[in-house]
């Protein structure tokens, strides 16, 4: 289970040295005057150095491997979730509140194990009772396609 | 203004109905997300973080806190009586109080849990009026060098606190820090990490990465599981609320000790509600004259543990309020929420702002009385929402999630960060990687970065300015 701690901390060295180098960019300075690429460099030199003292620790087999808990992992539904969360910030403003809402609201309860019927009259019911809380509270939803029925 | 004229203010103020009515939300709230396994206080606060917008900077406090101590009330009922925590704070409930239930002494159980909460809550806000005030006293002397110190010092204790490796939770401390850069270099003017975003310009917010790291986070990990199983709630009647003469006897030293623990606990940076808990059952169980019934149900290990979260939580709330640095992660968050109102919580805060100070503490006292009645007559309420089938609150989360990111700008640019930082924070937390640093480094981060820069240009770039002969505070 090696690979399971190698791959985050390479990741992790990776992201410290790319902040390393854009930092230099944005100008390090001195200690006498910081510029704005000093804190960065600083955070990222010690990302880079943290990282690779772990991934050393690994493999000297000196650190606890992760626990490892896949047995009983719904991988699809994790990521049936978050492709459904991610089509809804794409197509919100688009399609608008009261359209995108119901939608992403029904594939949700599906995804969770609802049945479809109750699962239809639920979001639809959902969504109404929150576009009208929160638009009382001053809250502005996208109207998306129905500001062209004038709504 | 002294003690009395203060405390008064606050009462006034609690007691307008716009507020009295924010705190009632907040304890609710609180015992609501307590209950719910799968959602805490951070996850909760997080998601409300926009509905503060609108909210008067007193309220939002007011709010907040419910939300924080009334979760340490609601997690006991899922510790006693279905076994899962309903939040961190309470797991060590489980051990005892659930041995209480199957023994048929839920009723007391609860009642115990009710009333240390309450004593210890109430305790922790008297401490904290006679706190704050020598603290921010002294800290009107401190300099950048001295704040940079402090908060040096809040994150090695956090990361030395942290639940597993040191190493990757300074890793998560790096990660924040380097996220609390992007965007314009206050000093310079020089876009940092922007990738000639407009949005990141002004920097990530915290709510997109709190609702993503907490929110998200959470609920991803719930649906890889399955969702189709029911609690088993222990099918027992619930009678005796108030604990007989015998219970009390037993109960009132660890209530005691619990309330001072945790309150002191709560002190310390990465303290809080968590380790006062685990502290006072360790504490509770070496000096017990019968250590073998922990574990068995003894009533000590349930109101020690329940007495000191909430002491705790209150404890937790004088570095915040004194000196301006929040010392875990619901702290942090509820700094974030002061500083998006304008309000900067520190030594002047008690000079500039005693509204928010006095209303906090009155707000505190009302708090606490409120959860005792929601606790225990309602208790029955409680239970009921238990049962409530997770394939209908997961979409509900996510929801309240993406309505919270997405009214911080109405810009869909928000979601998907929020939706990022949710991917992230799964995936580090599949690799034991844990999100808390990260959050409480990217809001320490420009405080600390501002307080480096600044002690540099005053020293020369010496930096011998951090040892402790050099600090102002100290001459």
């Amino acid at each position: 289970m090696r690979s399971k701690e190698v791959f985050p901390a390479l990741g992790f060295a990776a992201i410290g040295l790319f902040v390393m180098w854009s930092a230099r960019g944005q100008g390090v300075g001195s200690f006498y005057y910081p510029g704005a690429g000093l804190m960065p460099f600083c955070w990222g030199t010690g990302l880079t150095g943290v990282s690779l003292l772990l991934l050393y620790r690994v493999l000297k087999g000196k650190a606890k491997p992760a626990e490892v808990r896949e047995s009983s992992v719904n991988y699809r539904r994790v990521a049936g979730v978050v492709v459904v969360l991610l089509a809804y910030a794409l197509f919100l403003d688009r399609l608008g509140y009261l359209i995108a809402t119901p939608i992403l609201f029904f594939l949700l309860m599906v995804l969770a194990g609802s049945k479809k019927i109750p699962s239809v009259v639920f979001s639809v019911v959902t969504v109404i009772a929150t576009y009208f809380f929160f638009t009382y509270f001053g809250l502005v939803f996208p109207p998306g396609l129905l500001k062209y029925l004038g709504l | 203004m002294d003690y009395l004229h203060g405390i008064l203010t606050g009462f006034g103020l609690v007691f307008q109905p716009a507020n009295f009515l924010y705190c009632f939300i907040g304890v609710f709230i609180g015992t609501l997300v307590g209950v719910l396994p799968g959602i805490g206080p951070v996850g909760a606060m997080s998601i409300l973080l926009p509905t503060t917008f609108g909210m008067t900077p007193v309220a939002a406090v007011i709010m907040y806190a419910g939300i924080y101590y009334g979760a340490m009330y609601g997690g006991s009922t899922t510790s006693i009586l279905v076994n899962i925590p309903g939040e961190a704070a309470s797991v060590v409930t489980c051990l005892d109080g659930y041995q209480m239930a199957r023994q048929g002494r839920a009723g007391p159980a609860l009642g115990i849990s009710a009333f240390g909460s309450f004593i210890g809550g109430t305790f922790s806000v008297v401490a904290l009026m006679f706190f704050v005030f020598p603290l921010a006293n002294a800290a009107l002397k401190f300099g950048p060098p001295e704040y940079f110190s402090i908060i040096f010092m809040s994150m090695t204790v956090v990361i030395y606190l942290a639940r597993g490796s040191a190493l990757k939770a300074i890793m998560m401390m790096f990660l924040g820090l380097i996220i609390a850069t992007v965007g314009v270099d206050i000093f310079s003017g020089v876009q940092r990490f922007t990738f000639h975003s407009d949005t990141l310009q002004d920097g990530v917010g915290l709510v997109p990465l709190a609702m993503g790291l907490f929110g998200i986070t959470e609920v991803l990990c719930n649906v890889e599981g399955s969702l189709s199983a029911e609690m088993d709630i222990l099918k027992t009647k619930i009678t005796h609320l108030l604990p007989n003469l015998n219970d009390w006897k037993r109960s009132i030293g660890p209530i005691s000790r619990g309330s001072i623990l945790g309150f002191f606990l709560g002190l310390l940076p990465g303290g809080g509600a968590l380790l006062s808990s685990f502290l006072s059952y360790a504490v509770e169980k070496k000096i017990s004259k019968h250590p073998e019934e922990f574990g068995r149900g003894a009533i000590e290990g349930v109101a020690g543990p329940e007495t000191a979260n909430n002491a705790g939580a209150g404890g937790s709330f004088v570095p915040l309020l004194s000196l301006g640095i929040p010392s875990n992660v619901v702290m942090a968050i509820l700094l974030g929420a002061l500083m998006i109102h304008g309000v900067v919580p520190g030594p002047n805060l008690l000079s500039k702002h005693p509204e928010i100070f006095w209303g906090t503490i009155a707000s505190m006292y009302l708090g606490n009385a409120m959860l005792l009645v929601l606790n225990l007559p309602l208790i029955g309420m409680w239970v009921q929402v238990l049962k409530i089938p997770y394939r209908i609150l997961m979409p509900l989360i996510l929801l309240f999630c993406l309505i919270g990111a997405y009214s911080l700008n109405t810009n869909w640019v928000e979601l998907i960060l929020m939706i990022v930082f949710g991917m992230v924070g799964y995936i580090l937390r599949k690799f034991d990687y844990e999100e808390a640093p990260l959050v409480l480094a990217f809001i320490l981060g420009p405080m600390m970065e501002t307080n480096f820069r600044q002690s540099m240009i005053i020293s020369g770039g010496n930096l011998s300015i951090f040892s402790p002969g050099r600090f102002a505070a100290s001459r």
